[in-house]
């Protein structure tokens, strides 16, 4: 298979780390003059730019949190100024506040080389239909694999998530020949498609499948109702989006596009750097990005990284799917979810009283289903149904605009759910994703 | 001039309905009629019940939500049109009717029927005015 950029993607390891040293200083030391939180954090463990000569240096540097993009909402850890940042994505919050994100040009043209790496690995070319069927919005994935697909001169077709019926018929009529989706739906329009019959009118050779947990046999499964090959692609809003890492035709771990974004592995409690291919928490750090650079950024994902030469030719280390979060994070159909988000729209409803609650999430013919029960009040009942129904409806629509993807909410008797008190669970994921 | 119904939250799961019964039996507390109201979710059941205060506390103390309504009791004759011509009382009084359902009671030779107008204060000024005599029954 090709190679988009054989002098970067195959660099001898010694000479990544040369390009990624240089590369590291110039990033820390422009983020040290513009990110008030970054020199604050540099000037408490006393570190000046001029520390750090290079990667083996990286590990002295502070850590960044989600919850940094939440204090600083919305610009303040922007390294740009706001006429020269093009575009803004957005994603979930712990709370209610989503965080939001910032691009120059140069970044767009940067996250559209990392997916377009991808689609050249896996085989598609100026010939291909590339069908996007991800979220066209705030959300990365959408526009994120478009950027990609356009950059290798396919042909986008950019329906969007939802509306199945049409997505399969337009796949049939315009020739798609490869999808981007989350795997769950790509399972959905699989099953849909089989139903109505048109599997041999599929022009389809490949999907590529990411922004949510999936597992070796779900791969199968899709490979087989859509007769593709499924590759995995892995990425996040505050680093960039999908592409930050993705499969080569061998599918053996996700290549790291390193000459933009250094991996670590660490431990979650002590924050030491593990040895090579030890579990731990994945970390990372841009060092090409402009308009919001971030340095030792804490994914929360558990992961593991592999450094040896991949058959496809390319030095890229690459990262293992993601074996589980250091928090208490969902995805659930491709959102990131935060139970505190959830008990904070419970909060609101119920005038500050927090009414006990349960989370429960499963996966009920490939779709994510997501229900919440909550403990009802005697004030919340009156004798009629039409109160409840209204009052469920009401939690229903609360969560939907906070969360972006719907609920089911299931009043019940108040003490019936198990005391959050000590370590109770309250959230249940019934899927069996790693 | 009203007669006491207990409503309970039924969360629709198996034996629910049943484990209610079972507090009430334990108690002594006879029912004399009872209606459910059901959604996908959960079912608000109705209870007309001898001992509706000791019902509310023994449901309450269960830890299942319940509370007494007041509501209105008619006899009617055991006639066809007799519904109708209640109903007829109501709607020409602009007033509409949340929900209703019939019981007998041995002291009564009528059946009797328990609804719950939108208003209840004018829906029993109506009826009086039409010679319906609402009815009550003994209840502690």
């Amino acid at each position: 298979m090709a190679i988009l950029h054989p002098e970067i993607e195959c660099m001898p390891r010694e000479e990544l780390k040369k390009l990624q040293s240089e590369r590291l200083k110039w990033q820390v030391a422009r983020m040290y003059e513009r990110v008030t939180l970054f020199r604050k954090r540099m000037d408490a463990l006393g570190l000046k730019p001029s520390d750090i000569n290079g990667v083996e240096d990286l590990h002295k540097l502070p850590f960044s949190y989600k919850q940094d993009l939440r204090d600083y909402y919305p610009y303040g850890l922007f390294a740009e100024p706001l006429k020269d940042i093009v575009r803004v994505h957005a994603s979930s919050g712990t709370t209610g506040k989503q965080i939001v994100v910032g691009y120059t040009q140069k970044d767009l043209d940067d996250w559209a080389d990392g997916v377009a790496r991808m689609m050249v690995a896996i085989g598609l070319g100026e010939d291909d239909f590339v069908q996007v069927s991800y979220g066209y919005g705030l959300f990365t994935g959408g526009l994120g694999a478009h950027g990609g697909a356009e950059k290798i001169g396919a042909t986008v077709i950019p329906t969007s998530a939802g509306n199945t019926q049409r997505q399969i018929q337009t796949m049939v009529d315009f020739g798609s020949t490869a999808l981007c989706c989350t795997p769950s739906y790509a399972l959905y329009l699989g099953e849909s498609i089989e139903e109505m019959g048109l599997k041999d009118q599929l022009s389809l050779k490949v999907g590529i499948f990411g922004a949510e947990p999936w597992t070796e046999d779900m791969r199968h499964t899709i490979e087989n109702k859509l007769n593709i090959k499924a590759y995995d692609i892995y990425g996040l809003s505050e680093i960039m989006g999908p592409g930050v890492s993705y499969e080569c035709e061998c599918q053996a771990g996700m290549h790291v596009c390193e000459d933009m974004f250094i991996p670590e592995i660490i431990d979650p409690d002590t924050g030491e750097v593990l040895p090579e291919g030890a579990q731990g928490e994945l970390v990372f750090t841009t060092i090409t990005k402009e308009g919001f650079p971030l340095i030792r950024y804490r994914t929360r994902d558990i992961c593991e990284l592999n450094y040896e030469k991949c058959a496809c030719g390319r030095t890229h280390v690459r990262m293992k799917k993601p074996q589980g979060r250091t928090d208490d994070m969902l995805i659930i159909r491709g959102v990131n979810v935060f139970p505190s988000q959830i008990e904070e729209v419970l909060l609101k409803a119920s005038n500050g009283a927090m009414p006990n609650y349960q989370i429960i999430v499963d996966r009920v013919n490939n779709n994510d289903t997501l229900d919440i029960n909550v403990e009802m009040t005697a004030e919340m009942f009156g004798d009629d149904v039409k109160t409840l129904a209204a009052t469920e409806k009401m939690l229903e629509n609360e969560v939907r605009s906070v969360l972006g993807i719907g609920a089911k909410i299931h009043l019940c008797n108040p003490k019936s759910l198990p005391k959050s008190e000590g370590k109770a669970k309250r959230v249940f994921d019934n899927r069996k994703l790693h | 001039m009203y007669i006491i119904q207990l409503s309970v939250f039924v969360e629709n799961r198996h034996g629910r309905a049943c484990d209610i019964m079972e507090i009430l039996s334990e108690n002594n507390i006879n029912i004399l009629t009872l209606s459910i109201a059901d959604t996908t979710d959960f079912g608000v059941m109705r209870l007309i019940v001898d001992k509706p205060e000791l019902a509310k506390k023994v449901i309450t103390e269960a830890g299942v939500i319940c509370r007494t309504t007041r509501v209105i009791a008619v006899p009617v004759d055991h006639t066809p049109g007799e519904l109708t011509k209640l109903l007829k009382i109501l709607k020409d009084a602009d007033l509409s009717v949340e929900y209703l359902y019939a019981f007998c009671v041995e002291e009564h030779s009528k059946p009797i029927i328990v609804l719950r107008p939108t208003h209840r204060e004018p829906a029993l000024k109506a009826l009086i005015a039409a010679g319906i005599e609402p009815v009550t029954i003994e209840q502690e």
